[in-house]
C-alpha cells in the first residue's frame, strides 16, 4: 500500500476528484468505489496507518506471551474511562480504540462513544454481523407516522445489498425469511448441537420463532483472493488469511491498486471549505494530528464517512454565514433524531445435557433469532421489535471463578469441556426522537482546538417496553430449551453501547426536514455526501453495517454519472 | 561441565520466562514470606496431576506480576491483609490444606473477610490455564483450527479447547 504525505502548498498538488473523510467502513468503501470509477481520490485519516498484516501486533501471539495475559494494567486503563467497557476491550485489541483520555466528549447524559481512530477505523473490531432491512423497515416511518418517511424503498437498495455482500464475502444460510431478507452468501458456518437443540426447541413452542445461523462478513470459503476463515475467534487481532471484511485487508487495497488512491493518516477534518457562489464544498481543512498545522485540500466531490457523530460534528463545525447553524442544515434536524439499538439485556442458562458432543475451532459467529414481534400486525404495546444474536458453548475454565473447589478432582474436572452455556442479547430498535441529539460545546475544546461534542440521548417509552419483552421473550425460549438453570440480565448499559449509532444526519424526501436526499447527497450542497451511519432515518433492529455499504457503494456510482454528465 | 549447568539451567530459564519473568528478578509484590505462602496455597488449588502443579506452571511469579499492575488499590490491600492473617495463622509451618479448603468454603459463603481469596483463586486458575504449560498440556491448544466443524464426538477423558479469547469476567 502506498502512502504520500502532502506537505507542498501548490494548489495542484491539493487538489483531487474527490475526498473521502473517514476510512472505517464506510469511507473504505467509498475510497474503493471511486477510484474504481476512475476519479482521483485523497482518503483522509485522522489517526495512524494500520497496514494489512504488517500491523497486526498480536495476531499470532500465544496466551502466555501476551502482557499480563491480556489484562490491561490499572494504570493504563485510566486512559480508557469508556472504551474498556467493551467485551473486546483488551490488550490484544487496544490499540484499536482510542484513548478517552485524549479524545474528549461531553456526556449531557449518559453516551458511551466507542471510537477507533486508525486506518479502517471500527471495521477493525465490528461483529461482521450482516442482516438486509426488508420492506417493511423502510416503510415503517411512513405508515406509522414516526419521524418522516424513507425517501427510498427496499427494492431500490436489494440490488445493492446484493452487490456489497458479493464484495465483501458474507456467509450465511438462505433461511427465506421476509424479515431478513437472502442475499448472495457463501456457505454457512456449521451449527453446533446446542444450536441445533435451541432452534428445534423453539420452533416447537413459538412456531413464528426461528434461529438461524449468523450471516457475517467472514469467509467460509477462498472468495476474491482472500482466504477462508481458520476458526480462531480473533479477528479483532487482524486476520493474515482476511477472512474478515475489514476496510484494511479488502476495501482500501483494491483502491490503492488502482493507483488513484492518496491516503493521508493523522487529518483531522476542521471543516468543510464552502464556496457561497457556487453554493458548492470546495475542500476541507486538514488539522495534522501531531504537528497540528493546518493544510487546505481540494475537491469536485467530497464524501463524509468519518463515522455517524464526527460527520455531524464536522458539519456544525463547517457552519458559515449561509449555513449559520452547521453546514447543510438549512432544515435545522442536523444533530437531531440520533438513535442507537438499545441491548445489553436478554438472559443466559446452562445445560447439562449433550456431554458427548462438543466442536473443533471457535466459531467467530453467534446465531441469530431474527424479529418475530409486530410483524404481521401491530400486537404489542410498543412499536417495532428487536432481535436475538445467541452465543452457545461449552464452558471452559473459567467456571471456576465462581464455584468453590480446590484440589486434584476439581483441577482435573476443569480442564474437560463444562456444561453447555447459553446467551441470548436483544438488539432492540430505537425510534427516532428530536430531542436525542448533539451539538458543539460553545466554550470547552479539545487539544486541537476544536469545539468538544455535546451528546444527549436517552431512551424513551417505546424502549423501556420493548426492553421488558425482550427479557420475557429470551427467559421463556430458554424455558422451552429445558435449561437447567435460567438467570436474565440487564446490564444498564447507556446509550451507544451496542455501537451502531446512527442518525444526525437524515435522508428523507422534504428538504424542510431532512439533511440528504435519497442519494445520500446534501439538499443543500449537490457534491457533498454523507455515506456513515448518519443518514440513517431509522434503526430497524438488524446490524446496520451491511446497510451503510451498500447505501455508500449505491451514492459513490449516483456521485461518478452525475460527475461525468456534469452534473456535479 | 559447562554443558551440565546449561542443561540444568534450561527448564527454569523455560519457565522464568514463559511467565513473562526474567530470571534473578525479586518479587515486585510480594514480599518472600508471602510468595512462599502463595506457592503453597497456589499448589492445594491446583497441585500435580497428570497435568504440571501451578508452582509448576510458574504461576506464583504471574500472581507476583499481575497483582503489581493490574489490581486496583482496595483489591491489592485486601491480598496484603489476607496473606498476613495467613501468615499468623500459619507461622512457620507450611499452610494446612484444610485451612486452604476452609478459606475458599468462606470466601464462596460470601465471608468479606475471605474476599482476598477468591481474587487469589480467580488468578491463579489465569495464571495456570493461559500459562504454557497451562496452555498446551492442561487444554487442547488450536493454535490454528483451519475450519469449525460444528459436532465432534468426545468421552470423558477429552480436554477442553484451551481459552483463546482472553477477557475475563470475575
Amino acid at each position: 500500500m502506498t502512502t504520500f504525505s502532502i506537505s507542498g502548498k501548490g494548489k495542484k498538488q491539493h487538489t483531487f476528484d474527490a475526498i473521502v473523510i473517514g476510512s472505517g467502513i464506510t469511507g473504505g468503501l467509498a475510497a474503493r468505489e471511486l477510484t474504481q470509477g476512475g476519479l482521483k481520490v485523497l482518503l483522509l485519516e485522522r489517526g495512524p496507518m494500520v497496514e494489512h498484516i504488517k500491523d497486526y501486533k498480536y495476531e499470532h501471539t500465544d496466551p502466555w506471551r501476551l502482557p499480563h495475559r491480556n489484562m490491561v494494567p490499572q494504570a493504563e486503563l485510566a486512559d480508557y474511562e469508556i472504551q474498556k467497557n467493551l467485551y473486546l476491550f483488551a490488550q490484544d485489541s487496544k490499540d484499536f480504540f482510542v484513548k478517552d483520555s485524549e479524545h474528549l466528549y461531553i456526556q449531557e447524559k449518559p453516551f458511551h462513544w466507542f471510537r477507533g481512530y486508525q486506518l479502517g477505523g471500527r471495521s477493525l473490531l465490528w461483529a461482521k454481523h450482516c442482516y438486509r432491512f426488508n420492506e417493511q423497515d423502510f416503510e415503517a416511518n411512513q405508515k406509522e407516522g414516526i419521524g418522516i418517511d424513507w425517501p427510498v424503498r427496499y427494492a431500490d437498495i436489494a440490488p445493492w445489498y446484493d452487490y456489497v455482500e458479493k464484495y465483501i464475502g458474507v456467509s450465511g444460510n438462505r433461511d427465506g425469511l421476509p424479515q431478513i431478507p437472502d442475499g448472495s452468501f457463501l456457505k454457512p458456518f456449521d451449527m453446533n448441537i446446542m444450536d441445533k437443540h435451541l432452534r428445534k426447541r423453539i420452533k416447537e413452542r413459538f412456531p413464528e420463532r426461528d434461529l438461524v445461523i449468523g450471516r457475517v462478513a467472514i469467509l467460509t470459503e477462498n472468495h476474491n483472493g482472500r482466504q477462508h476463515c481458520r476458526a480462531r475467534n480473533l479477528c479483532h487481532r487482524g486476520c493474515v488469511f482476511g477472512a474478515p471484511y475489514t476496510s484494511n485487508g479488502v476495501a482500501i487495497p483494491d483502491a490503492a491498486r488502482t493507483g488513484n488512491l492518496t491516503i493521508r493518516p493523522f487529518s483531522i477534518v476542521e471543516s468543510l471549505l464552502y464556496d457561497s457562489k457556487k453554493r458548492k464544498v470546495a475542500g476541507v481543512s486538514v488539522i495534522d494530528a501531531e504537528t497540528k498545522e493546518t493544510t487546505e485540500y481540494f475537491s469536485r466531490v467530497i464524501f463524509l464517512n468519518a463515522s455517524t457523530l464526527a460527520s455531524t460534528q464536522i458539519l456544525l463545525q463547517s457552519k458559515n454565514r449561509d449555513f449559520p447553524t452547521g453546514l447543510a442544515n438549512s432544515s435545522g434536524v442536523l444533530g437531531h433524531y440520533l438513535m442507537d439499538h438499545h441491548g445489553s439485556m436478554g438472559a443466559m442458562g446452562g445445560y447439562s445435557g449433550y456431554k458427548n458432543s462438543y466442536y473443533h475451532g471457535e466459531r467467530p459467529a453467534s446465531v441469530y433469532i431474527p424479529r418475530f414481534v409486530n410483524l404481521q400486525k401491530q400486537e404489542k404495546d410498543y412499536l417495532r421489535g428487536f432481535a436475538f444474536e445467541n452465543y452457545t458453548s461449552r464452558s471452559d475454565w473459567t467456571r471456576g471463578f465462581h464455584e468453590r473447589g480446590t484440589g486434584a478432582d476439581w483441577k482435573d474436572n476443569l480442564t474437560k469441556p463444562g456444561d453447555w452455556f447459553v446467551y441470548f442479547e436483544g438488539y432492540g430498535e430505537m425510534l427516532p426522537y428530536f430531542d436525542n441529539h448533539v451539538s458543539l460545546d460553545e466554550h470547552q475544546k479539545d487539544q486541537w482546538g476544536l469545539p468538544l461534542l455535546r451528546i444527549s440521548m436517552s431512551y424513551k417509552e417505546n424502549e423501556y417496553k420493548m426492553r421488558k419483552d425482550m427479557q420475557k421473550t429470551a427467559i421463556e425460549m430458554l424455558e422451552a430449551s429445558g435449561m437447567d438453570w435460567i438467570t436474565p440480565f440487564d446490564h444498564n448499559a447507556p446509550p451507544g453501547s451496542v455501537i451502531h449509532e446512527m442518525g444526525t444526519a437524515r435522508m428523507g424526501n422534504d428538504p424542510r426536514t431532512s439533511v440528504l436526499n435519497k442519494w445520500n447527497q446534501a439538499h443543500d450542497i449537490s457534491n457533498l455526501f454523507v455515506t456513515d451511519g448518519a443518514f440513517m432515518t431509522s434503526s430497524a433492529c438488524q446490524n446496520p453495517g451491511l446497510t451503510y455499504m451498500a447505501f455508500t457503494a449505491r451514492a459513490c456510482d449516483y456521485a461518478i454519472k452525475a460527475m461525468k454528465k456534469g452534473a456535479i | 561441565m559447562g554443558v551440565v549447568s546449561l542443561h540444568a539451567l534450561f527448564p527454569s530459564i523455560l519457565s522464568s520466562f514463559a511467565s513473562g519473568r526474567m530470571m534473578g528478578n525479586q518479587p515486585v509484590f510480594f514480599d518472600k514470606e508471602e510468595q512462599h505462602i502463595v506457592r503453597q496455597i497456589i499448589d492445594v488449588l491446583l497441585p500435580a496431576t497428570a497435568t504440571p502443579s501451578a508452582s509448576e506452571a510458574g504461576v506464583h511469579f504471574f500472581l507476583d506480576e499481575v497483582f503489581e499492575h493490574c489490581l486496583t488499590v482496595l483489591q491489592k490491600r485486601q491480598i496484603k491483609e489476607g496473606l498476613a492473617e495467613v501468615k499468623k495463622i500459619s507461622g512457620q509451618q507450611t499452610v494446612n490444606e484444610k485451612y486452604v479448603r476452609l478459606m475458599d468454603d468462606r470466601a464462596y459463603a460470601k465471608d468479606e473477610q475471605f474476599a482476598w481469596f477468591k481474587i487469589l483463586k480467580q488468578y491463579t486458575l489465569i495464571g495456570y490455564f493461559t500459562s504454557m504449560e497451562g496452555t498446551t498440556r492442561a487444554g487442547d491448544y488450536q493454535k490454528m483450527p483451519e475450519r469449525y466443524v460444528g459436532e465432534t464426538e468426545i468421552d470423558e477423558h477429552t480436554t477442553g479447547h484451551s481459552k483463546t479469547f482472553l477477557k475475563f469476567y470475575f
